[in-house]
């Protein structure tokens, strides 16, 4: 046979078992790869769950250290150990049920009782204004939130319970956001009432500042103090 | 006109070369027939297709002849294919129908099978060698090339996918350690864990129950918000 390329039975053994050879190397490289890539995008996938965790975790411990901070800060040794402790807790849990900043909460407190919590709310003239606790809030408006989110508020010891009178003035501040959907009206309607608020809005007269502006600052003044 | 003339034609194609004989073919002219065909297949050529169709054979001689000239081509690794349709030949080489190679046309042969058209590719193959045209070989060698580069660059790849992953690996992990660096440092801040009732054998709060860690406090004071 002219002009043609001629392989003995040797070469083309050669070459089959250099062929084969190849192809085991690569397979069993390309084998050991998958197994390599399949236990790093599982070790991969771990720790992405791992990182969600730990950012919500770190988001929460972050809140639940700005309240402790600013608790401290505003209420000094006024609190037991207990009381102190449940009412951080009552606080974070506001604040994660309603993505509230737990540190404007706090500010109404610092606004309203100076973070007395036995503070007894007086008119200029000196008579009991019927506002209690921490967050100042009156019997009647207790007793009445409370019947919308469950709370039972008999008396006025209820009420001068921190944890109690925080939970139920937040829900106030809440529900006031919620009807004027901003924080301005809100506050002001807190320190008011929503009946003087509304009336005020009808008549398109402005609003009177003051004790949003007081807020506003202590918040400003717990930001400074809780940053890290 | 001489007796022992003969009326003779040759198509080379490459490896295929088609001598066409003519005429009335007797014993004057089997010297000149035996001395042109020795000649034309012992040159270059691979596959020799004779074509009879148009020859007529007076003597029995003819016969042996192309035993001989098969038995020739057969040495040098070729085939002798025979083309003709006529019953007339058919008749005449009907003892030797097993051994000659007979086909009506070239396109016929070309039909015939898949090892005549791997063969008329250019790969031919003998117990003892595997003959290959020129360009057969090129296009396997460029095959094999290939093909080895393909195994290489995935391969390749593989590796390259392993570093990186690997790197993100390094980085999440990195992240993960200053996350849970981070999330010690603020729970430092807050105080000793028994303050907190998160520590088992605590009195005060057995509700917490095997509650140990920090996490585990923030998880639980999470459930029980949900519940709420």
């Amino acid at each position: 046979m002219k002009s043609s390329v001629r392989l003995s039975s040797m070469s083309v053994s050669v070459l089959l078992i250099i062929g084969f050879a190849v192809l085991f190397t690569f397979a069993s490289e390309w084998y050991s790869n998958r197994v390599k890539l399949e236990n790093l995008a599982y070790q991969e996938r771990i720790l992405h769950n791992d990182m969600e965790h730990l950012e919500v975790v770190g988001k929460w411990t972050l809140d639940y250290v700005k309240i402790e901070k600013a608790l401290t800060y505003l209420l000094g040794d006024r609190l037991s150990e207990v009381s102190f402790r449940i009412l951080t807790e009552q606080l974070w849990q506001i604040s994660q049920s309603y993505s509230l900043d737990p540190l404007m909460i706090l500010a109404v407190v610092a606004q309203e009782s100076r973070g007395n919590p036995l503070a007894r709310g007086r008119f200029q003239t000196g008579k009991f204004s019927g506002a209690l606790g921490l967050m100042q809030i009156k019997l009647e408006t207790a007793r009445a939130m409370g019947r919308k989110f469950g709370l039972v508020i008999d008396n006025e010891d209820d009420l001068m319970r921190p944890e109690v009178n925080v939970a139920v003035g937040s829900a106030y501040l809440i529900r006031l956001i919620g009807k004027y959907g901003k924080w301005r009206e809100a506050l002001v309607a807190y320190n008011l009432g929503h009946t003087a608020v509304d009336k005020l809005l009808e008549k398109n007269a402005p609003l009177p500042t003051f004790y949003y502006e007081g807020v506003v600052a202590k918040y400003k003044d717990l930001v400074n103090h809780c940053s890290f | 006109m001489r007796a022992d003339l003969i009326d003779i034609q040759v198509e080379d194609r490459g490896e295929e070369v088609e001598i066409s004989l003519y005429g009335i073919l007797g014993e004057y002219q089997l010297s000149a027939v035996r001395e042109k065909l020795e000649m034309l297949v012992r040159g270059p050529g691979v596959f020799f297709f004779v074509n009879l169709q148009n020859a007529r054979f007076t003597s029995d001689a003819y016969r042996s002849l192309f035993l001989e000239i098969l038995n020739m081509v057969k040495q040098q690794k070729a085939m002798l294919i025979l083309i003709f349709q006529s019953d007339e030949l058919h008749t005449y080489f009907e003892r030797y129908k097993n051994i000659f190679e007979i086909y009506g046309s070239r396109e016929e042969y070309r039909k015939s099978g898949l090892s005549k058209q791997v063969h008329l590719v250019g790969l031919h193959y003998e117990k003892k060698s595997i003959s290959l045209s020129p360009g057969f070989a090129v296009f396997v060698t460029l095959f094999l090339i290939g093909w080895a580069i393909t195994l290489f660059v995935i391969v390749v790849g593989q590796g390259r996918e392993i570093t990186d992953k690997q790197a993100q690996i390094t980085a999440l992990e990195s992240q993960k350690a200053r996350y849970i660096r981070e999330i010690d440092r603020l729970e430092s801040a807050i105080g000793p864990m028994r303050k907190l009732g998160v520590v088992q054998d605590t009195t005060l709060l057995s509700s917490f129950g095997a509650i140990q860690d920090w996490v585990s406090y923030l998880e639980y004071l999470e459930k029980n918000r949900r519940e709420k």
